[in-house]
C-alpha cells in the first residue's frame, strides 16, 4: 500500500467572539476557546498510481487532509504512512518524492521570470542537468507555455501562472502529487489543459495524484475514485461513477424518430414509461434498466434518425447530494 | 559534511542570483535603498557628533574610537541586512498567511531556507564601501592595530552578526505562539538599538546583562574592542559560547514553533 491513513483526526483550538465592538472587548479580556474538529477518524488506503479526488463543501476538511498528508500539520490523533514515511517528520528523502500545488499559494518568485525559479528548484532538488532539461522541455510543451518562460511571473495570466506553478512542482518528477484546487479561477481551456496534463503525467510516470477541487468536472474527468468529506467526516470512499449512480440513478435518452414515422405505437408505451415527445423527439429520464427496456421496445418498431444516452449534469447531482448527503448514502 | 556545505553554498548562490535578478528589475528602488542607508548612517553620526561637542570621551572610547565603532555598527547592519534582513522580517507574514507551507515542503533544511532565501543585494555595495572606510579609519587611528587585531575582529564581527540574527529570529518566531506578532519587528528594532551604542556608556548590572543574557554589547562593541584595544581571548571565547547558546536557542524555538504552526486555511 502506497498511502495508508488510519483514524486520522485533527482538531484546532479556536476562540469564538460575538460580532461588534462589545464582542471584541469581551473577547480581548476573556477569550473563550473551543475545539474545532476539522477531521474526524479518516481512514483510507491508496495504491501507487491512483488518482483520488477529495470532494466536499467549503470547510469540509479537504485542505486539512492534504496538509496532514504532506506533513505540514501534525495530527491530533491517528497515523499517516506514505511510502513507508511518516510525513510530519519531513525527511528529505520523502520530500524529494512529493509535490504540492495549491491554487491560492505560489512558490514562484513574483518579479522574475518563472524560468529563474525553475533553476532554483533544480538546485533545491539536486536535479542533474540532462534530466532537468528533459523534464522542463516535456512539461513546457505539454502545458504550452514555452513563449512565457522568460516573462516575469507578475505579468502572466492566472492560467499561465498556474501552469508555471505545476511545472515548478513537477521538475523533480515526484511520485506523489497533491493538487489543492488546481483549476481555481481558470478559464475552461486552461482547466481542460490541466486535466489532460494530469492524466498524461499519471499514465507516463505512474504518479499518485490526490486532487481537491470545487469543480466536479475536474474530479469527474481526472479521478475514478473519490473520498467525500462532510464536516470533517468521511462519508464515501469509492468509485465516482458509483457515487453518482447512488445519488441519481437516472440517465436521459434522446430518441429522434425518422421523418414520417407513425407514432401510434408510442401511445401503448405511455403509462408504462415516463417520457415526453416534442417535434418527433422522444426524451425520457429514467433509471438505466428501465431506459434500456424502453429503448429495446422503441428499436423493435422504429429505426431512429439519431439517438443518444446522456448522463445527468454531475454538478447538479453533487449539489443536491451535499444539501443532504445522509439521504443518499 | 563537505558535500553538505558545498550543497548549501550552491543553494545560497542560487538565492543570491535570483535576488539580484529581482532587485535589478526595479532600478530606482535599488538606488533608493542605498540612499536610505546613507541617511540612516548620517543621522547616527550626527547624534554622536552632538554628544562629543560636550564630552571628550565615552568611557574608554575616544571620539575617533567612537567613529570606528559607528563604522562597525553600520557594517554590522549592512552585512546582517545582506544575509538575513529581508528574511527575518518576513517570518511573521509568512506564518500568518500560511506562506510557510511551500517552503517547509522543500527537501532542504527549513531554517536555512527561511533565513537565507532573500538576499538584499544592494547591501553588498554599502558593505564594500564601509569595509574600505573602516580600513582607512583604523589606519589613521593608531599604528598599534595589527594583524592579530584584525583576525580577532573578523571572528568577533561574524559572531556579532549571528547573535543579532538569533535575537531577531527568535522574536520573529513568537508569531507561532501568538498567531500574529507584527509588533515583533518593532520590538527587535528597539532592542537592537542597545547594540548601536558603545558598551562603555552603560554600567552596573545592565552592562553585565549586555555581555551575557541580553548580549547586545557582543554585536558591535565587542568587535570594536577587538579591533581598537588589546585583543582579549577570554572575551572572544565568551562571545563564542554565547553565540553557540544563542544559535541553539534559535533552533529550539524554531522547532518548537513549527509544532505550533497550523498553516492558514486555503
Amino acid at each position: 500500500m502506497y498511502i495508508k491513513i488510519s483514524n486520522l483526526t485533527k482538531s484546532f483550538k479556536m476562540f469564538k467572539r460575538s460580532a461588534g465592538l462589545k464582542g471584541a472587548f469581551k473577547s480581548f479580556f476573556n477569550r473563550q476557546y473551543t475545539n474545532f474538529h476539522a477531521l474526524k477518524n479518516i481512514s483510507i488506503e491508496i495504491n501507487k498510481g491512483e488518482i483520488v479526488g477529495i470532494l466536499g463543501e467549503n470547510g469540509a476538511g479537504k485542505t486539512t487532509l492534504i496538509k496532514l498528508m504532506v506533513g505540514l500539520l501534525h495530527p491530533t490523533n491517528g497515523e499517516v504512512i506514505i511510502d513507508g514515511y511518516n510525513p510530519w517528520k519531513r525527511k528529505h528523502d520523502y520530500l524529494k518524492n512529493v509535490a504540492i500545488v495549491m491554487g491560492q499559494k505560489n512558490q514562484l518568485w513574483w518579479d522574475i521570470p518563472a524560468s529563474e525559479s525553475f533553476l532554483l528548484n533544480k538546485h533545491i532538488y539536486q536535479i542533474e542537468d540532462s534530466k532537468y532539461n528533459e523534464t522542463l522541455n516535456e512539461l513546457v510543451d505539454l502545458l504550452d507555455v514555452r513563449d512565457k518562460l522568460d516573462v516575469q511571473v507578475r505579468r502572466l495570466s492566472l492560467g499561465e501562472r498556474m501552469k508555471m506553478e505545476i511545472i515548478a512542482s513537477l521538475l523533480h518528477r515526484p511520485s506523489l502529487v497533491l493538487l489543492d484546487e488546481p483549476t481555481l479561477g481558470l478559464d475552461v481551456i486552461s482547466q481542460s489543459k490541466i486535466r489532460e496534463f494530469v492524466r498524461y503525467y499519471n499514465s507516463k510516470y505512474n504518479a499518485t495524484f490526490i486532487i481537491t477541487s470545487h469543480y466536479t468536472k475536474d474530479i469527474q474527468e481526472m479521478c475514478q475514485r473519490v473520498l467525500v468529506l462532510n464536516n470533517g467526516s468521511q462519508i464515501y470512499d469509492g468509485l465516482f461513477n458509483d457515487l453518482i449512480k447512488a445519488i441519481n440513478p437516472e440517465r436521459r435518452l434522446v430518441f429522434e424518430f425518422s421523418e414520417g414515422t407513425d407514432l401510434k405505437y408510442i401511445d401503448s408505451l405511455d403509462g408504462k414509461f415516463e417520457f415526453q415527445i416534442h417535434d418527433s423527439i422522444l426524451t425520457a429520464q429514467l433509471p438505466e434498466s428501465q431506459l434500456r427496456e424502453l429503448l429495446s421496445k422503441l428499436l423493435e418498431k422504429f429505426s431512429p434518425q439519431s439517438m443518444s444516452f446522456e448522463d445527468l449534469p454531475v454538478e447538479e447531482t453533487m449539489r443536491s447530494f451535499f444539501q443532504s448527503p445522509e439521504d443518499y448514502l | 559534511m563537505r558535500l553538505m556545505v558545498h550543497r548549501y553554498l550552491i543553494l545560497w548562490l542560487a538565492f543570491f542570483r535570483n535576488s539580484l535578478s529581482r532587485d535589478m528589475e526595479f532600478k530606482m528602488n535599488f538606488i533608493g535603498n542605498l540612499f536610505i542607508d546613507t541617511i540612516f548612517y548620517g543621522s547616527l553620526y550626527f547624534f554622536f557628533s552632538v554628544i562629543f561637542s560636550y564630552v571628550d570621551s565615552l568611557g574608554d572610547f575616544s571620539r575617533d574610537a567612537v567613529i570606528i565603532f559607528l563604522i562597525i555598527t553600520y557594517l554590522t547592519d549592512t552585512v546582517f541586512l545582506f544575509f538575513f534582513g529581508s528574511n527575518t522580517f518576513q517570518v511573521n507574514r509568512m506564518v500568518v498567511r500560511g506562506d510557510l507551507d511551500l517552503l517547509l515542503l522543500k527537501p532542504v533544511n527549513a531554517l536555512f531556507f527561511i533565513s537565507f532565501r532573500y538576499v538584499s543585494t544592494y547591501a553588498l555595495i554599502s558593505s564594500s564601501i564601509l569595509i574600505a572606510i573602516l580600513f582607512r579609519a583604523t589606519y589613521l587611528y593608531s599604528s598599534s592595530i595589527g594583524i592579530y587585531n584584525y583576525i580577532m575582529f573578523f571572528f568577533s564581527f561574524l559572531m556579532g552578526i549571528l547573535i543579532l540574527y538569533c535575537v531577531e529570529f527568535m522574536i520573529a518566531c513568537l508569531v507561532f505562539w501568538y498567531k500574529n506578532f507584527s509588533v515583533g519587528g518593532w520590538l527587535a528594532s528597539e532592542l537592537i538599538k542597545y547594540s548601536r551604542r558603545p558598551d562603555s556608556i552603560y554600567s552596573g548590572i545592565f552592562r553585565k546583562a549586555l555581555f551575557t543574557i541580553f548580549p547586545m554589547a557582543l554585536v558591535s562593541s565587542l568587535p570594536a574592542r577587538m579591533l581598537l584595544f588589546k585583543p582579549d581571548i577570554i572575551l572572544l571565547l565568551s562571545q563564542l559560547l554565547i553565540t553557540v547558546v544563542a544559535l541553539s536557542l534559535a533552533i529550539v524555538v524554531w522547532n518548537k514553533g513549527l509544532l505550533k504552526y497550523d498553516s492558514a486555511s486555503s
